[in-house]
């Protein structure tokens, strides 16, 4: 079976802004046009990216239209927590094999830690750099070396309390065992504190478009002169 | 007979709750728990700052001050806060107070600090009183007024000191892993050698077990020697596990200096008293000249790291290539652009990141990680050149005859600020007339 990117002149990706990611797919000849149109169904489309079908657009265009009222495009940010971000590095081939239970141990263990510890909403992820930290479960076919570094990011509310679950994080980072009945290890981190602060993180939260009746009225304009 | 009890090897590392209870039952003389180390680097003493999480540390502290409310016998902690500095030592008598306060408790605190004034300490450098251990060369004064925090080891002496005000907890700056658990047994006329190197053996908690998640152990000191038990169930100790922690993170198998003299376990003997304790006699304890050691730690620099992460198979296939060409361009471009002195480093997170060269096998699978790490003098700096990296990480070409690649950062914006890093830059020596010179005691009333 042919891929897209076997009859396509070009395949290529972009985010469109924050909430959109576009696949172009280019056909270069009417046939090509023809064949993609007709024979690429959009829910595989939507099964190979693990997303649901209803959110899929698919635009099948044989040319361009830009009509439209005068309406400029409103983009806003705002705080939604704030984030410290501890790396180890794992070179222990037991460890290396088995990184993802690790993992989710320390997730489950250290999160019921402070969960008992502290006040406030948090969330700990661990990515596992050198297997699949790019694209995550995305990634089938995800293969890791002789090493791995596990990068764990604490979100929460306030930078004291995201740093505060950090910090219980850090000895299961540092000497977790894979089970009771071994001795325990002790890994890398790359540099002491391990724990860096990424202050306040933010989120896109506007979509959306305001009409304008002079294309001045929403915009500030200035002259300065500078060396007179 | 002295009898310690070792709750486990750290504050904040954690223990068998039923191990220690177990540990209370068996009416100890005194409960001792080291609360830190050199080993997770410069930057605690550097900032005088704790590696634990308050909130764990509260969680812990308040379970061993019940157990010796309890017990009804001292509570004593070595290099409380990590590093001992004396702002990490009022860090920890706070949280002693809110506990106290909280669980409305009348308590008696002796506060031992060991931090050092670099004046004073100039003038014992030119009294001849401070002296290089191995590999450190003689003491320039500028080191000791660069320093942001200078710690003494406190020994038994000063512990002893701290005991005998009658406190029922004892928060000691920084001392040695061992003084706090040899100081009772020591003043108590138990046998020298053997206190040390029961307190050797101790000051992991449970490290010198089959189990070192347990925690907690049961020595007790007297006359000849000392004997020492795992309180969790089914822990052993054996003089396998007990012989072999005489040999953790010691520069000499055999001896171990402390201040006043050294042990020396050369006619030790370690013996099963039965399938999980030991009994140990013979180990010496050889007195000489009064000195202590001193830490210092001082600014080094400022840090920012970005990471990117690549999975082209090509990129990954010439991954160290391309981190060396950023490098150089990199560099040449900040060089062009800034003012001051800086320094890139690029490692490979799932290759080699850990070992660097000295990884002779290593082999990625297929992703890898580049972290960038930019030390600069100032913080504005390392961000700075940090950001000039950026575009390089998500961009950079292995040829010029390509389209240009993209690249996933984690997270937006990929530079982390490491702010002030550290080092440490004493290893000496300090003479002292008398141990309480150096250090300072009070006693500290809550609840009354």
């Amino acid at each position: 079976m042919s891929t897209v990117g076997d009859i396509a002149h070009k395949v290529r990706s972009k985010n469109a802004g924050p909430f959109w990611l576009t696949v172009d797919v280019f056909c270069g000849t009417r046939d090509a046009f023809a064949r993609i149109s007709q024979g690429l169904d959009s829910a595989d489309v939507a099964a190979a990216l693990q997303v649901d079908p209803a959110v899929l657009k698919r635009f099948d265009l044989a040319n361009l239209n830009v009509p439209g009222p005068y309406t400029v495009k409103l983009e806003g940010a705002r705080r939604s927590g704030f984030q410290t971000v501890s790396i180890a590095l794992i070179r222990d081939p037991r460890y290396v094999a088995n990184i993802r239970s690790w993992c989710d141990d320390i997730v489950v263990k250290c999160t019921a830690k402070a969960k008992a510890r502290v006040e406030g909403d948090f969330g700990i992820e661990l990515r596992i750099i050198g297997l699949d930290s790019t694209l995550g479960p995305l990634d089938t076919a995800a293969k890791s070396g002789t090493e791995v570094g596990v990068m764990g990011i604490v979100t929460a509310g306030t930078q004291a309390l995201s740093m505060e679950v950090a910090k219980m994080l850090n000895p299961y980072l540092l000497h977790h065992p894979l089970s009771e009945d071994e001795e325990m290890p002790t890994f890398a981190f790359p540099f002491s504190p391990p724990e860096m602060p990424r202050g306040a993180i933010h989120e896109f939260c506007l979509n959306h478009i305001l009409s304008l009746d002079d294309p001045m009225e929403a915009f500030h304009l200035d002259v300065i002169e500078v060396g007179v | 007979m002295v009898r310690v009890l070792i709750p486990s090897g750290a504050l904040g590392l954690g223990y068998d709750r039923a191990a220690l209870a177990r540990g209370i039952a068996m009416r100890p003389d005194v409960i001792a728990i080291d609360g830190g180390s050199t080993d997770s680097g410069p930057h605690y003493l550097g900032t005088g700052t704790s590696k634990y999480s308050r909130n764990s540390t509260k969680a812990e502290w308040r379970e061993l001050m019940a157990a010796r409310a309890e017990a009804g016998v001292p509570l004593v902690i070595g290099t409380a806060g990590t590093c001992g500095a004396d702002d990490a030592v009022d860090w920890l008598l706070d949280i002693t107070r809110e506990i106290a306060a909280e669980t409305d408790s009348k308590l008696k605190i002796a506060v031992l600090k060991s931090g050092q004034d670099a004046e004073i300490l100039k003038s014992a450098l030119k009294a001849g009183r401070i002296a290089p251990l191995p590999p450190a060369s003689a003491l320039d004064p500028d080191v000791l007024d660069a320093c942001t925090n200078i710690v003494a080891l406190a020994g038994a002496e000063q512990i002893a000191a701290a005991l005998q005000t009658g406190a029922d907890i004892v928060i000691a700056g920084r001392t040695t892993d061992t003084a706090i658990i040899a100081a009772l047994p020591l003043q108590r006329g138990c046998h020298p050698g053997g206190a040390w190197h029961g307190a050797k053996i101790g000051e992991c908690g449970a490290l010198a077990t089959t189990h070192p998640n347990s925690g907690t152990i049961l020595i007790d000191f007297d006359e000849t020697g000392f004997t020492m038990q795992p309180m969790g169930e089914g822990v052993r100790a054996t003089p396998h596990t007990v012989s072999a922690h005489m040999l953790y993170e010691n520069s000499d198998p055999i001896r171990l200096f402390e201040p006043g003299g050294y042990l020396d376990v050369s006619d030790a003997v370690y013996t099963a008293c039965d399938d999980r304790s030991v009994r140990v006699e013979g180990s010496a304890w050889v007195p000489g000249p009064y000195t202590v050691k001193l830490e210092g730690a001082r600014c080094s620099g400022f840090q920012t790291v970005s990471i990117a992460l690549i999975r082209d198979p090509r990129y990954v296939a010439n991954i160290r290539s391309w981190c060396d060409d950023i490098v150089v361009k990199c560099t040449a471009k900040a060089k062009a652009r800034v003012e001051g002195d800086f320094g890139i480093e690029l490692r490979i997170i799932g290759l080699d990141s850990t070992l660097g060269p000295l990884d002779t096998a290593a082999k990625s699978g297929t992703e890898v990680g580049v972290m960038g790490i930019v030390t600069a003098g100032t913080e504005a700096l390392s961000m700075e050149v940090a950001k000039m990296l950026n575009p390089y990480l998500l961009h950079h070409p292995l040829s010029e005859d390509e389209e240009m690649p993209t690249f996933a950062f984690p997270f937006s914006p990929p530079e982390m600020p490491r702010g002030a890093i550290h080092e440490f830059c004493l290893n000496h020596v300090l003479s002292l007339d008398d141990p309480m010179e150096a250090f300072h005691l009070d006693v500290i009333e809550v609840g009354v």
